[in-house]
């Protein structure tokens, strides 16, 4: 019985000591501080590495971007190119008369165009124009030529 | 066949970032596509190292190994979406010169050979990733320099005529 209660105090003691505060241990443990510092050290590393992941990214998708806009430039004067049967006429032209067939030819276009209108215009009721007013039918398409050759001098600057 | 290939693309590189140093080349001139290349790459890469400088300050470049890294690491983001064209293969060029650009310059002075490793990266990016799209659409040859080389002002005028005509086809069907 005697040896039974000295069991029970001892086991009361080791309960008590378990629960006392550890002041040595509270006040200048390194543990303590470890948790704080690695959590201060990995927000940064993890800010930097975000940052720097994210200006990657920025720097290929504007990669990206610029290829495509200079491939898409790049099929522009494709656009130019002209359906059969009018390749088929300017290269005969040239063939056949050189460059200054190429402009006769044009000029002659130029004159049965502008007939054209004039009889699609005197035919159509509530159309019809007075001859004074017939040098203003060419300025738009003077306009345009002129348009056109600065167009193609603009892109030889390029 | 392949390693023709890519010997040709990494001599492409290698000029083009001999071009970007400056360094006298005292083998044989370059060829016409090197040519045509190192223009359009080189104005590709100022307007990049103009228009991204803010991006491009967080690339800490410290060796050839970082720089293989960056450069791997933003190929493989520009290229994720599948899309192959000339104009993205150019600005492969270009980054890769950003890149050298950005090394230590000791490195660089020291290292007579940096550019050359540099380019051995580019190319072999180039090779396995654009390699096969490149054969399909014309080759270096007739797909990028037809593409990309000046066209004389004559070249220039006879298109402006062929439009001129195109229009004026155009509008004789309609009247």
């Amino acid at each position: 019985m005697s040896e039974a209660r000295l069991m029970a105090r001892d086991i009361i003691k080791t309960l008590l000591h378990d629960q006392v505060p550890q002041p040595a241990v509270v006040s200048g443990a390194p543990s303590m501080k470890e948790p704080v510092g690695v959590e201060d050290v990995s927000p940064v590393r993890d800010l930097d590495f975000m940052r720097c992941l994210e200006s990657r990214n920025q720097v290929a998708l504007r990669l990206a971007c610029i290829g495509d806009e200079m491939d898409r430039c790049l099929r522009s004067p494709r656009l130019v190119q002209l359906p059969g049967i009018a390749m088929h006429r300017l290269a005969a032209t040239y063939s056949q008369t050189g460059v200054r067939g190429i402009f006769r030819s044009l000029i002659g276009s130029l004159t049965n165009l502008r007939e054209n209108i004039w009889s699609w215009r005197v035919f159509t009721p509530g159309a019809w124009v007075s001859p004074d007013q017939d040098p203003g039918q060419l300025f738009p398409m003077v306009l345009l030529v002129f348009l056109l050759l600065g167009g193609a001098w603009h892109l030889q600057l390029q | 066949m392949t390693d023709c290939e890519f010997m040709y693309i990494h001599s492409l590189a290698e000029n083009y970032l001999q071009y970007v140093l400056q360094v006298p080349a005292f083998e044989s001139a370059p060829s016409k596509t090197s040519r045509v290349l190192q223009r359009v790459a080189f104005s590709v890469q100022k307007e990049v190292e103009k228009n991204l400088k803010p991006y491009l300050d967080d690339f800490h470049v410290e060796s050839i190994d970082t720089a293989r890294i960056i450069f791997n690491q933003v190929m493989e983001k520009e290229f994720e979406d599948g899309i192959i064209n000339w104009g993205r293969i150019v600005t492969i060029f270009a980054f890769g010169g950003v890149l050298l650009k950005k090394l230590p310059q000791e490195q660089i002075a020291l290292d007579v050979d940096t550019y050359k490793q540099v380019s051995s990266f580019v190319a072999e990016f180039i090779m396995n990733n654009t390699g096969e799209w490149i054969q399909q659409n014309g080759g270096w040859e007739d797909g990028f320099t037809k593409k990309f080389e000046p066209k004389s002002g004559w070249l220039t005028f006879l298109q402006m005529t062929g439009k001129i005509w195109e229009m004026l086809f155009l509008l004789k069907q309609h009247y």
